[in-house]
């Protein structure tokens, strides 16, 4: 019944009683982040893609914000994957963990208290021996507590919390990549950063309250079957700085309206000479000793304890699933961008093409003046290339070329093509039309490489002169019928 | 709502960026072979795409080689009598010992099952004759035609006679989008304009018109987080070294480099990533910047010279270039300095810095860090990155170009400063996405 009451804090604290009364199933839920930082986690341990495409589809037709698709990814993802078994067993784990150390806690408290008041029939307690044993070694961790926050490190907390998760994790789960980032997940998020510094204040407050609870139920108990006599005494303090001690321990007391020792009451439990004091109201002095405990002890650890459960509820609620982190934005992508299903429709079943033809070194260039050229798929630009050469016309179909060509009475006749065009099957087609159809042997003019060296790299351009040069091989063009104008880069590029 | 599959072939002549439209429109740099030579498609390839539920399927085709062939061949089958779409269903049926334009006949065979066209024009290539055969051959295939003008980012020269011929084969919806310069709003037109053909796939469209805004900014956000996260991670790169022993001193800087280039590399890879490009995919050499000024060392005094950053201050500290020496200046070091006036801002992490820092001053040490111009140029060329991929189609396949490193080195020297000083990455992120989304704007505009 206390978890609930108390809420998130104390169940992290108490998660040991929640675990052992068998309601530990309820409290193991994954929440949608843990899920998707062990999706990371894993990705970063196996190097393998993190992508799975029944939980990318399910983030797609998820309707709302990337978060949402996000969350849906991951829950998908976990379903169909061991991710969750393993951060259940990871948070299981953890919580047999806090639960040893709260245990601990409680045998400590009881412990300390015992070592103070069961001595050997002996009925005289000294009040500061006693104090001690319920307030000092609390009094010390939380000076080491607030140390250790300031120097933001995680501190002997974290080591256990650490090593125990990490040795729980191990007796429990089969090693596997996925328990492995499981445990770091749980351990991260426990530990390390902003989130695990104040769970471990959490905890760190948790296991010092448990103490002091466990401290003061065993005094109570005892006190109510043993009588002892509260004495004082000190070497350390004269008996005004003393009696001044116990003024300040009084006034928090008092302001309260708890019970408390009277200055006579304190000046008479004074232990000097050897000699117990007589006729004492040990009850006073027990009622005092548990307010102390209450005051300085118990009410201090449960206001930073909800503090800082107010700081880890406050984190927590900023651990949301959106793509400003890289990892989810990349998931992100892959919901808005899936990378796509391709598959081959109509397959390719001619042989593969054969291999190019290099491109020889060229003639000299032959002026074009002796030439009269038909213009082949040219622009202007190209056409004025032609210089001094006889233009008979510039086409695009194929027979008003080989009707220009047919009607071409000088000789010897050229056609002009520009290497911008790509030499295809139709292009093929209609020059080969064209070379069977000349009178004469035909001569054919590339131009266009300044052109084309705007549009391609060194690799393209070669390969766009050497298809062409194939092409024109394949009509029985010989070399020497192949005039390129802008020799100068031809002979820069070789063969393709 | 049921599930709809919308079909769509991408069509047109040979080597105008049909498989590049693919690879862009479906952002997979492996889809495909794409080259300058003819008949690199020679088989029709399918790519599924998911959106909300729907699914949208594009269809890469061969090329059109011999449209005149084709167009002659089909009217000489309706002279028999037979209508455009008979005749066209016959040649798409012909296997390619019955015919000698196999390929056509398949890029036929899809056109036809498909709910719409994308023709794909090279914009640089003047309108031919051979054009306006393929145009007529689709046209009568009874398809809604979206005609995609490729390449308009390198010229628009011929986009006006495209439009013309267009226009009088009676199609008017029109897309510029280039497949090698990507533009966002390029692609949301082009599907845009695909929903006004097409008023019965509206929901499959609206769902890719939300999935593709959505993506991009998830993508811009998280680079800029990575970014954010490096310059964090590189300001709090730090050595404790003794002023006296130089040649400690001295491998303490070789190791805070290393450490530098590798969060940096790991950054790179996280951009290429985000945006889809995968690094195994992408040619090593495409990363290098324009000039090679991916490789300049930033802790080389010339190149944060040539970047405009001056490293007078820094050098003096007496650290090697690109590093700085946090010394104690009137009383309090620099970062302690920093941490001072933190302290007010961040409380609790400031306190521990500045307690770190007198520790370190008790103990006679010094803190090895960046210098602020060489974060600021690692910062710039990272962002620079970031542009070149918002703005490059995964068709593309030429180097990338980071020219605006340059003009970022300097205007990104207070964010170095501030991660310099510790500040989160979450903090710096403000900075630096200001940046880059002004550059982002400046790319949308050229485009």
């Amino acid at each position: 019944m206390l978890c609930p009451a108390l809420g998130y804090g104390l169940e992290a604290q108490f998660g040991a009683f929640c675990v052992f009364s068998g309601r530990m199933g309820l409290k193991l839920k994954a929440t949608p982040y843990e899920l998707g930082l062990m999706l990371k986690a894993l990705e970063a341990q196996t190097g393998e893609s993190a992508a799975d495409a029944v939980a990318l589809e399910a983030a797609r037709v998820k309707s709302g914000n990337d978060e949402d698709k996000l969350t849906a990814y991951v829950m998908a993802h976990s379903k169909t994957h061991d991710i969750a078994e393993a951060l259940r067993k990871a948070h299981r784990a953890r919580k047999i963990a806090t639960a040893l150390l709260i245990g601990g806690a409680a045998l400590l408290g009881a412990l300390a208290v015992m070592s103070a008041l069961l001595r050997d029939g002996d009925p005289a307690l000294n009040i500061f021996w006693l104090l001690s044993a319920l307030l000092g070694p609390a009094t010390v961790a939380l000076l080491v507590w607030g140390f250790v926050l300031l120097r933001s490190s995680g501190g002997l907390s974290s080591l256990w919390m650490g090593s125990l998760t990490g040795f729980m994790t191990k007796r429990f789960s089969p090693a596997s990549a996925a328990n492995t980032a499981a445990t770091q997940v749980v351990t991260d998020q426990h530990i390390a950063g902003p989130l695990g510094r104040w769970r471990l204040s959490v905890l760190s407050h948790g296991f010092w309250l448990t103490y002091l609870i466990s401290a003061g139920l065993v005094f109570v108990f005892i006190m109510a079957f043993q009588r002892y006599i509260f004495i004082w005494e000190t070497t350390l303090l004269t008996t005004d700085q003393a009696m001044g001690l116990f003024s300040a321990l009084r006034m928090p007391v008092a302001a309260l309206g708890l019970p408390n020792p009277s200055v006579d009451e304190i000046r008479a439990a004074q232990y000097s000479g050897g000699v117990l004091p007589a006729g004492q109201v040990s009850q006073i002095w027990a009622q005092f000793t548990l307010a102390l405990l209450l005051i300085l002890g118990v009410l201090p650890r449960v206001l930073l304890w909800m503090a800082s459960t107010w700081r880890v509820r406050g984190l927590l609620a900023c651990q949301r699933l959106t793509a400003t982190d890289p990892f989810f934005a990349g998931i992100a992508a892959q919901i808005y961008h899936p990378r796509p299903d391709t598959h081959i429709i109509d397959d390719d079943e001619s042989p593969p093409a054969p291999s190019r033809i290099g491109v020889p070194a060229p003639h000299e260039v032959t002026a074009l003046a002796a030439y009269a050229v038909i213009g082949w798929e040219l622009d202007d630009e190209q056409l004025a290339q032609l210089g001094e050469a006889t233009l008979i016309g510039a086409y695009e179909r194929e027979d008003a070329l080989i009707s220009a060509l047919q009607q071409s009475q000088s000789n010897p006749a050229a056609v002009a093509i520009s290497l911008t065009n790509t030499p295809d099957r139709g292009t093929a087609r209609i020059l080969k039309s064209a070379a069977q159809q000349s009178q004469s042997r035909l001569t054919f003019i590339l131009l266009g490489q300044s052109k084309l060296a705007q549009r391609f790299s060194k690799a393209d351009q070669d390969r766009r002169l050497a298809d062409w040069w194939a092409l024109l091989m394949t009509l029985g063009i010989s070399p020497e019928n192949i005039i390129l104008p802008e020799v100068g880069s031809l002979a820069e590029q070789g063969t393709a | 709502m049921d599930s709809q599959t919308l079909k769509i072939a991408v069509v047109g002549h040979t080597n105008v960026g049909k498989t590049s439209l693919m690879r862009t429109l479906a952002r997979d740099g492996s889809f495909g072979d794409v080259a300058s030579s003819p008949g690199t498609t020679r088989r029709v390839e399918a790519a599924r795409l998911s959106a909300g539920g729907h699914e949208l399927v594009f269809f890469d085709t061969p090329g059109l080689e011999d449209s005149s062939g084709v167009l002659a061949h089909l009217k000489a089958q309706i002279d028999t009598g037979i209508d455009w779409i008979e005749a066209i269903a016959a040649l798409a049926r012909q296997t390619p010992a019955q015919t000698t334009f196999a390929q056509e006949g398949k890029a036929l065979r899809q056109v036809v099952g498909s709910d719409l066209l994308l023709y794909v024009i090279d914009v640089r290539d003047n309108v031919r004759a051979k054009h306006r055969d393929e145009l007529e051959i689709l046209m009568r295939c009874g398809r809604p035609i979206l005609a995609v003008l490729n390449f308009v980012a390198q010229s628009r020269a011929g986009e006006e006679s495209w439009r013309e011929t267009l226009a009088r084969t009676n199609i008017h919806a029109i897309a510029p989008f280039d497949t090698f310069v990507y533009s966002e709003a390029g692609e949301l037109s082009l599907y845009e304009k695909a929903r006004t053909l097409l008023d019965a796939f509206s929901p499959v469209i609206n769902q890719r018109l939300s999935d593709i805004r959505a993506a991009r900014l998830s993508q811009v956000r998280a680079g800029a987080v990575s970014i954010s996260q490096l310059a964090a991670k590189l300001g709090g790169l730090e050595e404790k070294v003794d002023l006296d022993d130089t040649l400690g001193r001295d491998m303490k800087a070789d190791a805070l480099k290393k450490s530098a280039h590798q969060a940096e590399a790991k950054c790179k890879n996280k951009l290429l990533k985000t945006f889809g490009f995968d690094q195994a995919l992408l040619d090593l050499e495409a990363l290098e910047m324009e000039a090679g000024l991916w490789e300049v060392d930033p802790f080389d005094a010339q190149t944060l010279a040539d970047f405009g950053l001056n490293t007078t201050a820094a050098a003096a500290t007496g650290a090697a270039v690109g590093l700085g020496i946090d010394l104690l200046v009137g009383g309090l070091t620099l970062g302690a300095a920093a941490a001072t006036g933190a302290i007010v801002g961040t409380g609790l992490d400031a306190f521990r810095r500045y307690g770190r820092d007198i520790q370190d001053r008790l103990a006679g040490r010094a803190s090895l860090k960046l210098s602020e111009q060489t974060l600021a140029l690692i910062l710039a060329r990272q962002i620079a990155l970031l542009q070149a991929l918002s703005a490059r189609g995964h068709g593309a396949q030429s180097k990338i170009a980071l020219t605006s490193a340059k003009d970022l080195a300097e205007p990104l020297l207070p964010a170095a400063r501030k991660a310099l000083k510790g500040q989160s990455s979450a903090a710096l992120v403000d900075d630096l996405r200001v940046l880059i989304s002004g550059r982002k704007a400046a790319i949308g505009g050229a485009s």
